[in-house]
């Protein structure tokens, strides 16, 4: 009885293994192996993917870096990959392998690199993160980021624009080496207003009389801002409360997104489409970069966008060369202030990276002075090192960078930054759903404030700005 | 099928690993390359049969490795759902204390207006789904029930739809409905619809356009189930109702629908399953914009775990969905099943 | 009976009722046609995209027809993009999960139909319930298991969940395929002296070929078209399947380079489209076997 059912055991034992092993073999056999595609990698890098984790990495051994630009694709994503191509260069121990991440805006890069990040997935060593959308807010606290005092010291945070340092700076500690300086500006057309005699607006409510005398759509419209879903739209509205002396909360922490401040602005979002007509009702939806194109179409009067915009009127495929001028956001009736929003993006390393010490040495060469002038050119994102901005440096620009660049730099030290909060992404998420439902009709003004309030109350609970 | 596996194997170039885990593990040895294909696989079935497995401890055998594999990957994480909803845990804020929360996630849920209104956009979704599938895929089925020149076209063009990726019908329907160069917007003006260019994925007729995309997928999938349920039809049926003199309309009322009924049900529901888990089409087409219009409770848990990493909510979003799936798959069960059983009796 | 004139017009030979066929089938015609429109005009225009010149995708109004046929856009899926890459990716995980769930699944399938099992309404019942319910209600946790096991971004990461999750309906629609294979060809095996496994490989296996062949194609494409899963578990070129790639296409500055879409998705779906047209009739009955006949 007993040698029978052993026997049996062991014959089910012996099917169920083989079955096993069998799928353990195929499991097996498909890991990635990332250089033996034969479109992508070129033969250097093919031993190199695999190497480092097989062998503890040798000072002269080759390792590659993960590396994921802030462009998605395009020009601007060639452009980086030479400049990065030059370390590589110098510095034949290290390989980088672009990562892809996914377009569609600031907010879906956000959520990929969470996902990499919580999947402590080190083949990511190096990201640019947006310091503007509190990203290292989020995932610093989080464990995710290596800090990098060791190569960004006092002496060298100095040099780098002082609010993207104090985003990047968390429990004492550096985790975010800053590149790009982002504010918003207000583009203007000044050949169309000197046509019709108008002067640059100062405040909101002059932009729309401007706009109103002025527009003629769908040929010519008032004003582009960007009110898709996503970050950019949370940006637009910020600066239009920010400018009417209001915000999320009052000093204390205690929640005013209800005010009667926040409900103006956002009914003035929603007039400039509805009433005024000035605004095409597409912004809905129409990605950043396709409202600059309306903008350098030369379908628009006003134009809301970051410090790239510049260089984009100023490009072959721009319809207004030299016809933009750059004017602070306008601000709410005389007693209103200019307020801008604070961007930029900065390099950070994976916590999890298993080559930081290499992570660290690119994104130090890359934060230097040179890096990132020559980014600026390339990619029209003005950089975060403030001697970028000095006379000498800006003599190495083209005339009509270095027209934009100084006064640029002048309003960029003013910028007021987003709720410093580690869910911020879920909170703006939030302010995009209500007030989109606003801007379609769904909801009054006031009711999308309060739905706003209500459902921002637990994440400001024990918070203060 | 053994045989295709290691000469796949050997053909991607790693085969070393998994034929030592063979040789180890099977006590019937050389399981590799073509000898597995002759000579193993003889001696062990001889075997297998000399030492008496019962027919049953076969099946068994036979049966645990899919209910293993199954029972991991889709059996264990729903019993992790229900144990993370009922805790906080996000994955960006990894030192918060684990433990019961006191449903505090369920109170959040019932008090989230996202939630309900995801609800209801997934309400919507279903509702018109199956309405317009149902109804149209009834008409094409009839006619496809018929022969006519050109059928096999017609079929094969139904393929089409079922047979894309859903990112791709979602780029493709995303483009058609473009508010300055989709031709979806040159059609509507073109018949006097509207007068001038609707920016429509990004206004109120947002939901409907994805509808649209849905529904354009969907259709063929129903379409062939109510075929196949009209093809179980006898024709002397209806030649019995001819000769009564029952009119085309009344052939259809009292002979076609009562024996389509059961596909028909069917139809339904796996339309209400498929329109209710809808993901790869809103993700690719709206991303539940404007506002939350086309946000359904798949993308908002979906967004709640991988955007907010809140995975305790998110789990309890989940359970939301799976109760609600559960729901409907009972009733598909209990209908399926009956036909099992009697057919097991039987 | 399945005719035009027997079914929905009244076999008559008087001129009034021939006048009356006539309209029928005018009108049955017409339906037929409006059908065949509604479903190939949006791959028309999807190909028509593709083979625009690049200005002409953002004429407005829309052209109906190319003004000149451009190849471009398919040139550049292939030498700018890692097209080729995610295609062989694809092509890897849905060839093997293919393999895999035939494998397990077929073996299942004939214990379930042939084999005294106790408890087999339950299994059947169990695996039916698990085909049906939302991948999102699950990939949170299925997300901490495979990043914790290290397989994120890695084809077993996306293999493992795709056999799991076609096993189910791989077991449904072969147990059925093998149900409606006579008994006595087995009983006749047995009596010949053969196991039942030696019953299945020998006598089963071939009468459920077409079956399998089937629920192949039926398993390949949808691990083919699979987006949620490869979302969430795959980062880099070097494992993303084909409809994460084309979600991934950008221009510039994340604008929608439509051409290159388009032509991609006219790419993936060639093969779709002659795997459906040739095997019409299977995959139809496939498809709705399982569903309508239990």
């Amino acid at each position: 009885m007993t040698s029978i059912s052993g026997r049996r055991f062991r014959r089910r034992a012996i099917l169920g293994g083989g079955l096993m092993a069998a799928a353990g073999a195929l499991l097996a056999a498909c890991a990635p192996a990332p250089a033996a595609s034969p479109t992508t990698a070129p033969k250097a890098d093919t031993g190199a993917a695999s190497a480092p984790a097989a062998k503890p990495a040798a000072s002269k051994e080759v390792v590659t870096l993960g590396f994921a630009s802030q462009y998605t694709g395009g020009t601007q994503l060639e452009d980086d990959k030479k400049l990065v191509g030059k370390f590589v260069a110098e510095n034949p121990n290290i390989k980088v392998q672009f990562v892809e991440r996914p377009a569609g805006g600031a907010q879906q890069n956000h959520d990929w690199q969470v996902t990499v990040y919580s999947a402590k997935d080190s083949s990511l060593d190096i990201a640019s993160v947006d310091t503007g959308a509190q990203w290292p807010a989020e995932f610093a606290p989080a464990g995710w980021l290596e800090p990098i005092d060791d190569i960004l010291p006092k002496n060298k945070q100095e040099k780098l624009m002082p609010q993207m340092i104090y985003q990047a700076t968390h429990a004492g500690k550096i985790y975010a080496l800053p590149w790009m300086n982002d504010v918003g500006v207000f583009y203007v057309r000044k050949d169309l207003l000197e046509q019709a005699g108008k002067k640059t607006p100062v405040t909101w409510q002059e932009m729309v009389e401007t706009s109103k005398a002025m527009a003629k759509p769908p040929d010519m419209w008032g004003y582009i801002p960007c009110y898709r879903k996503d970050e950019q739209l949370t940006c637009n509205l910020q600066e239009y409360w920010w400018s009417n002396n209001a915000d999320m909360t009052d000093k204390d922490g205690k929640v005013t997104i209800n005010s009667p401040e926040v409900v103006d602005a956002i009914q003035f979002a929603i007039d400039l489409v509805k009433t005024h007509k000035i605004t095409p009702e597409g912004v809905n939806n129409l990605l950043l970069d396709e409202g600059r194109q309306i903008f350098t179409e030369g379908k628009a009067v006003f134009h809301r966008n970051w410090g790239y915009a510049w260089q984009r009127a100023q490009s072959g495929e721009s319809k207004i060369v030299g016809k933009v001028e750059m004017a602070k956001i306008p601000k709410w009736g005389p007693n209103g202030t200019h307020v801008t929003n604070l961007g930029g993006w900065s390099y950070v390393v994976h916590s999890a990276s298993k080559k930081k010490d290499e992570s660290k040495k690119l994104i130090s060469w890359l934060g230097e002075l040179p890096q990132q002038m020559e980014k600026y050119l390339f990619s029209g994102n003005p950089p975060a090192h403030m001697d970028a901005y000095t006379p000498e440096s800006l003599a190495k620009y083209p005339p009509e960078i270095r027209a934009f660049a100084g006064p640029y730099f002048e309003v960029s030290k003013t910028a007021k930054s987003r709720p410093r909060h580690p869910q911020y992404r879920e909170m703006s998420e939030i302010i995009q759903n209500e007030a989109q439902a606003a801007i379609l009709g769904q909801k009054t003004a006031k009711a999308a404030c309060d739905a706003m309030a209500q459902q921002l109350a637990p994440f400001l609970k024990d918070w203060k700005p | 099928m053994r045989r295709v596996a290691p000469g796949r194997l050997s053909s991607i170039g790693a085969p070393d690993d998994g034929e030592d885990a063979f040789e180890s593990q099977s006590a019937v040895g050389r399981w590799k390359g073509t000898d597995v294909a002759t000579v193993t696989r003889a001696t062990f079935f001889t075997r297998l049969r000399t030492r008496g497995l019962s027919r049953e401890q076969l099946g068994y055998l036979l049966v645990t490795p899919a209910l293993v594999l199954v029972a991991a990957t889709i059996l264990v994480p729903m019993v992790q759902t229900i144990l993370l909803s009922m805790q906080t845990v996000r994955l960006n804020l990894p030192n918060l204390p684990r433990g019961f929360n006191n449903f505090a996630n369920f109170q959040q849920l019932l008090a989230d207006p996202v939630f309900w209104s995801g609800l209801s956009v997934s309400a919507l979704l279903v509702l018109a789904n199956v309405v317009v599938c149902i109804s149209v895929g009834m008409v094409v089925a009839l006619i496809l029930n018929e022969s006519f020149f050109g059928r096999g076209v017609v079929r094969a063009a139904m393929l089409i739809p079922w047979a894309m990726p859903g990112v791709v019908i979602a780029t493709l329907w995303r483009f058609m409905f473009n508010d300055q160069y989709g031709v979806v917007n040159d059609i509507i003006l073109r018949l006097g619809l509207v007068s001038s260019y609707q920016n429509i994925l990004g206004g109120p007729w947002a939901l409907p356009g994805v509808m649209v995309a849905m529904i354009w997928r969907s259709t063929p999938f129903t379409t062939f189930l109510i075929l196949a349920g009209l093809q179980t039809i006898p024709p002397e049926l209806y030649e019995a109702a001819k000769i009564d003199g029952a009119s085309g309309w009344k052939r259809f009322w009292h002979v076609t629908l009562p024996m389509v009924r059961s596909s028909l049900m069917i139809a339904v529901i796996f339309r209400s399953l498929d329109a209710f888990r809808e993901f790869d089409i809103l993700y690719n087409l709206t991303v539940g914009g404007p506002g939350v219009t086309t946000q359904n409770l798949a993308l908002y848990t979906y967004k709640t775990y991988f955007a907010f990493l809140n995975f305790g909510y998110g789990a309890t979003l989940a359970l939301a969905m799976m109760l609600i799936s559960a729901v409907v798959v009972f009733f598909y069960v209990r209908l399926i099943g009956l036909q099992l059983s009697s057919r097991g009796e039987g | 009976m399945a005719t035009v004139d027997s079914t929905l017009a009244p076999a008559a030979t008087t001129r009034a009722f021939s006048i009356r066929h006539l309209i029928w089938r005018v009108g049955f015609y017409a339906v037929a046609l409006f059908i065949l429109l509604m479903f190939v005009f949006p791959y028309y225009w999807q190909l028509i995209t593709a083979l625009k010149p690049q200005q002409e995708l953002y004429a407005m109004p829309a052209t109906w027809f190319p003004s000149r046929l451009y190849f471009d856009s398919f040139v550049r899926v292939f030498t700018e993009r890692p097209f080729l890459t995610f295609m062989r990716n694809s092509l890897f995980v849905a060839s093997i999960t293919t393999a895999l769930a035939l494998a397990v699944g077929s073996l299942a399938a004939y214990a379930l139909a042939r084999l005294p099992i106790k408890g087999r309404i339950f299994i059947l019942a169990g695996i039916l319930s698990a085909t049906m319910f939302p991948g999102t209600s699950i990939i949170g946790p299925l997300f901490m298991v495979i990043s914790s096991m290290g397989l994120v971004n890695t084809f077993p990461g996306l293999i493992w969940p795709y056999t799991s999750f076609t096993l189910p309906f791989t077991v449904w629609v072969l147990t059925n395929f093998y149900s409606q294979i006579p008994l006595e060809l087995e009983e006749a095996a047995e009596v010949d002296g053969c196991s039942p496994l030696q019953a299945f490989y020998k006598v089963i296996f071939p009468l459920a070929a077409p079956g399998l062949a089937t629920t192949a194609i039926l398993v390949f494409i949808s691990a083919w078209n699979e987006f949620l899963f490869a979302l969430t578990f795959t980062r880099t070129n070097d494992v993303k399947t084909v409809p994460l790639g084309i979600a991934g296409f950008t221009g510039i500055r994340d604008e929608i380079p439509w051409g290159e879409v388009s032509a991609a998705a006219v790419i993936v779906t060639i093969p779709l489209i002659a795997l459906a047209i040739i095997f019409q009739k299977r995959i139809i009955q496939g498809l709705t076997a399982g569903a309508v006949k239990g």
